[in-house]
């Protein structure tokens, strides 16, 4: 569902994958439906920016898209969520957050690379390519976007998140371990801020000790804010 | 029906499995029924318990035990508050009980007495129920919320069979140092069988090959730990059931991610040199590989018990819907 701002490269992997796989790949481009909501909302966005609005609604009308051929064909729809954004809401509600399970919801972002490697490595093929592993993570929502223009590095922030979200450790212990304060502070408010998202999210499969949901189930209205 | 099951607990004592301690050594063969079971699909599992009865009977096996609650699938949640869901359940509890004779069998099932609901394993020989074993520990924390709906069982018996004496415990029960286990091995136990629905996270399987390890050694006892297998819906159950023998070393294992019956000859007392007749490959799946099946076993399970065909999702070609 590529929009003005899918580069060549990731078009061209998402193709390349799916051939991999053997898996029916279908192209619905999102640009025309893009703009008929640019042209709808603008009379009524008094001459604002564009700013996050106009990111989530190309990744709204993506899940849209996805939920029309779940109800045409009886599809069930796989939501992509990692635990890393998840934790840290980097994801938007009814759009890329859209579906009916969610596979990978609980695997940290590092480890998705990881478990990458090792179907590649047991298949003993390329069927991930290399170019997929290589590019900075983005979610390509407006020109040159990187994921680390939002969040922190992904090695650092999985870190923070593990002691945060799995091991109930305070902001003070965490910074005291060395990370940088500045850091740990935000990372642990979008962790905070985020509870109503996940609350919103589709289940998926637990595999750390501690996942969102039944095993960490926090209030959404709650000022007890540590960061 | 409920009068009738609590007639025949307190029938123990008067069955024929009276307590006679065995003068020589005595070997047993023990099947662990290692099922991918679906919450509320009571018509298949029931189906699914009865195959594997018929398959470890031809084994030759003595005793087969199946997991926790494998007869309404683990966790039923609050299917558990619906009376018509407990009383189906013993419906179809009766035509196990009717269609099983020559083999010990060992069942998780919901169990309702007239002012309490228990997790408990049935015991059933020769088309009688024989005993009825309530979990004594019930977790309460992460995942678990046990006591929401279950009361704890209060009393534990040792079962009698060709001389070998059996405790029967549940899941938690073993995890906990000076419960049930303990309790059943100084009353004389030669042999535990705990029935376990134990959901997989990285790391789970090392804490409960210490626990099972743990147990064995220090009670010298042999401990055959029946696990669920299969994914329901955010959990995803690993299998991986063990026995470990009286010295605490791992005797044999079932496969993870996938149904197994897991069939062992345990010699009582217990010699050194003693072989398992099972494979016996602790060589456990690496983590990579670990969580990347309890993935796929959870998706595939997912897709199959709801009854899609097809899934769709949306390919970026970023490393996450790659995945």
């Amino acid at each position: 569902m590529p929009s003005r701002y899918s580069s060549e490269g990731t078009r061209l992997d998402a193709q390349r994958i799916a051939e991999n796989l053997d898996i029916r790949f279908i192209v619905v481009p999102i640009e025309r439906v893009f703009e008929t909501y640019l042209d709808t909302l603008k009379p009524h966005f008094e001459k604002r920016l564009p700013d996050i609005t106009e990111e989530n609604i190309q990744a709204r009308i993506r899940g849209n898209l996805l939920m029309a051929f779940s109800n045409k064909f009886g599809y069930l729809v796989l939501n992509t969520g990692n635990k890393s954004e998840t934790s840290v809401g980097y994801c938007t509600l009814y759009g890329d957050m859209a579906g009916g399970f969610s596979v990978i919801k609980d695997v940290p972002k590092r480890l998705v690379y990881r478990l990458a490697r090792f179907k590649n490595k047991k298949e003993k093929s390329q069927l991930i390519p290399e170019s997929v592993f290589k590019r900075p993570p983005s979610a390509e929502l407006r020109p040159n976007q990187r994921d680390e223009d939002s969040l922190p590095p992904y090695d650092i922030l999985d870190k923070i998140l593990n002691l945060y979200v799995e091991k109930d450790r305070s902001v003070a212990d965490i910074i005291n371990k060395g990370f940088d304060q500045k850091i740990v502070k935000k990372a642990i408010q979008m962790v905070d801020r985020n509870e109503y998202k996940r609350r919103q999210s589709p289940p998926g499969i637990k595999i750390t000790p501690k996942a969102f949901g039944k095993d960490r189930r926090m209030p959404i209205t709650n000022l007890f804010l540590e960061a | 029906m409920h009068c009738m099951l609590e007639l025949l607990v307190s029938r123990l004592d008067k069955c024929p499995f009276q307590a006679v301690k065995y003068q020589n050594m005595k070997s047993i063969r023990v099947a662990l029924a290692q099922v991918n079971t679906t919450v509320g699909d009571l018509e298949q599992n029931t189906e699914k318990v009865l195959s594997f009865i018929k398959r470890a009977s031809s084994e030759g096996a003595d005793i087969i035990a199946f997991p926790e609650l494998a007869l309404c699938g683990y966790p039923p949640e609050d299917l558990l508050l619906k009376p018509y869901f407990i009383s189906q359940n013993l419906k179809f509890l009766k035509y196990i009980v009717n269609n099983t004779k020559d083999i010990l069998v060992i069942l998780g099932f919901p169990h309702k007495t007239k002012d309490a609901l228990y997790n408990s394993a049935v015991i059933i020989y020769n088309k009688t129920i024989r005993y009825i074993y309530n979990k004594i520990c019930l977790p309460n924390y992460g995942i678990f919320d046990e006591k929401r709906y279950f009361k704890p069982g209060e009393e534990t018996s040792i079962i009698q069979l060709n001389d070998i004496s059996l405790g029967v415990n549940i899941c938690e029960d073993i995890w906990v140092p000076e419960g049930p286990t303990r309790f059943q091995v100084q009353s004389g136990a030669d042999l535990i069988i705990n029935i376990s629905a134990s959901p997989y996270h990285m790391g789970k399987l090392n804490l409960r090959e210490k626990v099972l390890k743990s147990n064995a050694k220090r009670n010298k006892v042999w401990v055959c730990y029946c696990n669920l297998v299969g994914g329901q819906d955010e959990l995803v159950f690993d299998g991986a059931s063990m026995i470990f023998d009286p010295l605490g070393n791992l005797f044999a294992n079932a496969r993870q991610f996938e149904e197994d019956l897991l069939l062992a000859d345990l010699e009582i007392p217990f010699k050194k040199k003693h072989k398992s007749l099972s494979r016996k490959s602790p060589n456990f799946l690496k983590k990579d590989e670990e969580v990347y099946s309890a993935l796929t076993l959870g998706l595939r399970d997912y897709v199959r018990k709801n009854g899609f065909k097809k899934v769709i999702l949306g390919l970026s070609g970023g490393i996450d819907s790659v995945l």
